[in-house]
């Protein structure tokens, strides 16, 4: 396994009390697989990414758990071992490269920085591979692109400069944090093919992370739902968009719109609200607003559990036959 | 009612319940208690102008009367003369007293007069926009770009230097930024999605102006004018020190630093307390205007971790 | 349930909305020697609405779908053409009579943490568009308020809330209810659900529908997410730098688009199942700058299947059978 995360929790301290957006999360990433995370607002996948890369905010922190990244334990990596993880070993992208692109610096400077960092090329070969990644990566006419700006780009550009950015380094992860939620349909369709093209290309793992279920069945092989600071389900993809078992994807998968479906007919939807984390219900934090529930899900909670084809987190679902 | 009304009606009491409403207002209230620097800075302050308006109970002696000069003059700090005794036997504790009067109603007064032209000026010109606005910035350049400083020195040499026209002197130097600011925060506000749905709606220009605009503006108005205090403060005491302001006799901290400047190393205590007055006032002033800042930082309001 | 066929009913009735022509051009910039530069966010936009019906309008960033729905709002104000509401020209009214006719049209926007006065309660929100007309007292208007907040879905006592003591569901509703206050004809929806979690997308959408289906309210629902548009439109307009380029009923769009632009929207959506997934239609890469006024076609220097005709001249919106319009040069020639 190329990152393995096992009991994971991350807690902040606010007016209201504790906040525990990452309330026991444990998964694994192998080489050259592309895992999806699949959450709503509220659900802590964000947090999850951020405190794999040691990326917390306060006022929170890691507070519990082990994340192994090629056998090394990178929550207790010091400063300099740290540094040459991010971007070296894991790379990261987020959702606005508006945001997440340094405004002042030319792209292709950016790139090149880090292609000089991480794999210790010199001046003019960094230059180089600069330009043969842009163009790799889908941007046309590479050598001027380099030269531009953020702002002088359009927001599909904008994202794949941040995608190279990320990969320039050669890390074995890269993590994409709603990566096309600020695109366009077309454009976002284009990322999508391109973080393809990346995993088997550079053969590197991808932890995909995203409220968009369609687009994460388009990309990824594997497929956790999270909610409320935990996991509910992981299994394969086709298991996971055919066949939902827990309740809460069965609901999310219900409540999306398909194309095709005509119009008029009403979609279904989760009744209530995503609870709040400060507040969460006794047991199984879904269960007030589960079509399933039972007295059980409100006194414990259900721990993820393989049950054949993948792993649940649900009283209601056992081993299927 | 809407199917699935019902079942949204039973998750939902469980979410957020709380006594009562909770108003921003009383958000940044709480905030701003639970900032502490800035909590004790008001406390300060709100003892400085106690002391400023109780001076005539507080003060031991007149701030004027002048006795047996050659037997209490440059007296240092004692029980009697808790600040010590200046070149003509005065007690310094209760010029300072008295001194705090005239120090903190300038700064005060000018602020909130400086503030409410500069408010509705830049209001106005904000939000009509346009040629109105366009002509009404171009007075505000033009009257900012006369260097503040000397246009106070004209005006307090055409005019006599009493504590009511050092207000006014200040306010007219002091307006245009504000009203620069407030246009700013005005432009801004008016492009938020409740303004337009306002416009939408069909209201009329003043309730728009009253119920909108004006109270998103009124945080920044609140900031600035903390912090324009300290400024009015601080350019009452220089013009004082200079011998433009307010003159002797009557106390102001800026003349009485002035008075004790050429015996600092034998009656140092003459401009050491009223120097230090006006030290921890303009820190206090700028510190409660950065609690306030914090506090009513909107985006506190809506906070996500995930 | 219909008891006429879609197009019979659009034939008949006058629409409640007419825009013919509209126009609007930002002016950007300054030349070298003192020319302004304009950008063009509509071109030229042709539509109607009729009472009861959904029409949903699709296109990308820089489609100038938001303009046309801020146009139709005088929001902001168009630079040519006509707005027809109700019968009577609603771009040439000002004051009182301005005020007046708007209150015909509601409106939600994207943004549930914009969209409403952090400082006022919920119930005063709700309740101001019914101050504006001046006609309830205060008694009535607080239980008109309470009817409307039931109406979407929420309790009585939420009233006294403040917009950040809710969701972001939660106060899409409210901007759903005050939209509702005046009881207007035409609801004016920019991306009402784009900013929700799926869950809650589910559950306001469900809401229009039924607010659809029980008070006969004619929508324009504006949005880049054409799952969604399905699922509420009866006809769907979709939008490409500042024009229609297709019009049709919604079933008919999805099953049969006819413009490139349409193509290539459709097959970039997402679809669970990958067995739905169609083809891909691929437009190359845009290279223009957004808003810069061509010659012919706007989508030719993109288009797969671009021909001569389509660079010179602007394909007008036509239409190539009963109420499926398209503005392509080789879409008549296509076959179903």
């Amino acid at each position: 396994m190329l990152l393995s995360v096992s009991g994971l929790r991350t807690r902040f301290e606010v007016d209201e009390g504790e906040l525990w957006p990452v309330n026991g999360v444990s998964f694994a990433v192998a080489a050259g697989e592309t895992l999806g995370l699949v959450g709503e607002s509220g659900s802590g996948k964000s947090m999850v990414a951020l405190s794999i890369m040691d990326l917390v905010p306060s006022p929170g922190r890691v507070v519990a758990g082990e994340v192994a990244f090629e056998g090394l334990d990178l929550l207790s990596l010091g400063g300099a071992a740290k540094r040459r993880m991010r971007g070296g070993g894991i790379g990261m992208v987020f959702q606005d490269p508006a945001v997440s692109l340094n405004p002042v610096y030319r792209i292709g400077d950016q790139i090149a920085d880090v292609v000089r960092l991480h794999r210790g090329l010199g001046k003019a070969e960094a230059r180089r591979e600069t330009v043969h990644l842009l163009g790799d990566l889908g941007i046309q006419e590479p050598e001027k692109r380099a030269r531009a700006y953020p702002f002088e780009l359009s927001g599909g550009m904008r994202q794949r400069a941040q995608i190279a950015v990320a990969v320039a380094g050669r890390p074995k992860l890269l993590i994409a944090d709603e990566p096309t939620t600020a695109l366009d349909a077309t454009v976002q369709a284009e990322i999508c093919d391109l973080l393809k093209y990346i995993q088997g290309e550079f053969g590197m793992s991808i932890l995909l992370i995203s409220h968009d279920l369609a687009m994460v069945t388009d990309v990824a092989d594997r497929i956790m739902v999270m909610y409320a600071g935990r996991i509910v389900e992981i299994g394969h993809w086709t298991a996971i968009s055919r066949e939902p078992r827990h309740p809460y994807t069965k609901g999310l998968m219900g409540a999306i719109p398909h194309l095709g479906a005509g119009s008029g007919r009403p979609l279904e939807s989760i009744p209530g609200t995503v609870p709040d984390l400060a507040d969460l219900p006794t047991g199984c934090s879904f269960h007030p607003r589960c079509p399933e529930a039972g007295d059980d899900c409100q006194a414990a909670l259900p721990r993820l559990e393989d049950v054949g084809d993948r792993l649940c987190a649900c009283f209601r679902v056992g081993r299927s036959k | 009612m809407a199917p699935g009304a019902e079942r949204v009606r039973s998750v939902d009491s469980g979410a957020r319940e709380r006594i009562g409403a909770r108003s921003p207002w009383e958000v940044s209230v709480r905030r701003f208690r639970a900032n502490r620097l800035a909590l004790w800075s008001l406390y300060v302050l709100a003892i400085l102008v106690l002391a400023a308006l109780l001076a005539p109970l507080l003060a031991p002696h007149d701030p004027l009367a002048i006795g047996d000069v050659m037997a209490t003059r440059f007296q240092p700090p004692s029980w009697a003369h808790p600040f010590g005794t200046d070149e003509f036997g005065r007690d310094l504790f209760s010029r300072a007293l008295y001194g705090a009067r005239v120090s903190l109603s300038v700064g005060i007064l000018a602020m909130l007069l400086a503030t409410s032209i500069g408010s509705l000026y830049g209001a106005v010109s904000g939000y009509f926009g346009g040629i109105v606005d366009g002509v009404m910035m171009r007075i505000v350049d033009v009257w900012i770009a006369f260097p503040a400083f000397y246009l106070m020195l004209l005006l307090v040499g055409v005019f006599e230097a009493s504590v009511p026209v050092l207000i006014l002197i200040l306010a007219l130097t002091a307006w245009p930024p504000t009203a620069r600011f407030i246009r700013g925060e005005i432009l801004s506000l008016r492009e938020r999605d409740y303004v337009e749905a306002a416009r939408a709606m069909g209201l009329p220009a003043h309730r728009i102006i009253l119920r909108h605009l004006i109270p998103g503006a009124l945080s920044p108005v609140l900031v600035t004018g903390a912090l324009a205090v300290a400024g009015m403060i601080g350019a009452e005491a220089g013009l004082s020190f200079l011998g433009l302001g307010i003159s002797p006799p009557t106390p102001s901290w800026g003349n009485m630093v002035a008075a004790g400047k050429d015996a600092l190393a034998s009656a140092w205590w003459i401009s050491f307390f009223p120097g230090a007055l006006l030290t921890i006032t303009l820190i206090a002033f700028s510190l409660v205007a950065d609690g306030l800042r914090d506090a009513l930082d909107p985006k506190a309001l809506d906070q996500k971790f995930v | 349930m219909r008891l006429l066929p879609r197009g019979a009913l659009e034939m008949k009735d006058p629409p409640i909305l007419s825009v013919r022509g509209l126009r609007k051009s930002f002016p950007i910039g300054r030349g070298w020697a003192g020319q302004a530069g304009a950008l063009e966010a509509l071109a030229g936009v042709d539509l109607d609405l009729h009472s009861g019906e959904v029409l949903g309008v699709v296109g990308e960033s820089g489609s100038g779908k938001t303009t046309l729905g801020r146009c139709v709002l005088r929001l902001i104000q168009p630079s040519g053409g006509d707005v027809t509401l109700d019968g009577s020209d609603f771009l040439a009214l000002r004051g009182r009579r301005l005020r007046r006719r708007r209150r015909r049209l509601g409106v939600v926007f994207q943004d549930p943490y914009t969209s409403l006065n952090p400082r006022m309660q919920i119930g005063q929100i709700v309740a101001e568009p019914l101050r504006a007309s001046g006609r309830l007292p205060a008694s009535a208007a607080s239980e008109k308020v309470v009817e409307l907040l039931e109406r979407v879905g929420m309790e009585p006592r939420f009233m006294t809330r403040y917009p950040h003591e809710m969701s972001g569901g939660q106060r899409q509703r409210v901007a759903i209810a005050r939209a509702l206050a005046t009881d207007p004809d035409i609801l004016v929806a920019d991306e009402p659900v784009s900013a929700l979690d799926v869950s809650v997308q589910a559950q306001v959408l469900n809401l229009l529908l039924d607010l659809k289906r029980e008070g006969g309210l004619a929508m324009l629902f504006i949005s880049h997410d054409l799952a969604v548009v399905e699922r509420i439109a009866d006809r769907i307009a979709v939008m490409y730098a500042g024009r229609i380029v297709e019009s049709a009923p919604t079933d008919r769009l999805i099953s049969h688009p006819l413009h490139p632009y349409t193509q290539a929207l459709l097959s970039a959506v997402p679809s669970v199942d990958p067995a739905l997934r169609p083809e891909r239609v691929r437009l190359r890469a845009d290279l223009g700058r957004p808003g810069q006024r061509v010659d012919g076609c706007p989508l030719a220097g993109r288009c797969p299947v671009v021909q001569d005709v389509c660079r010179n001249e602007v394909p007008p919106l036509e239409e190539v059978r009963s109420v499926h319009r398209v503005a392509c040069h080789l879409a008549k020639d296509q076959t179903d």
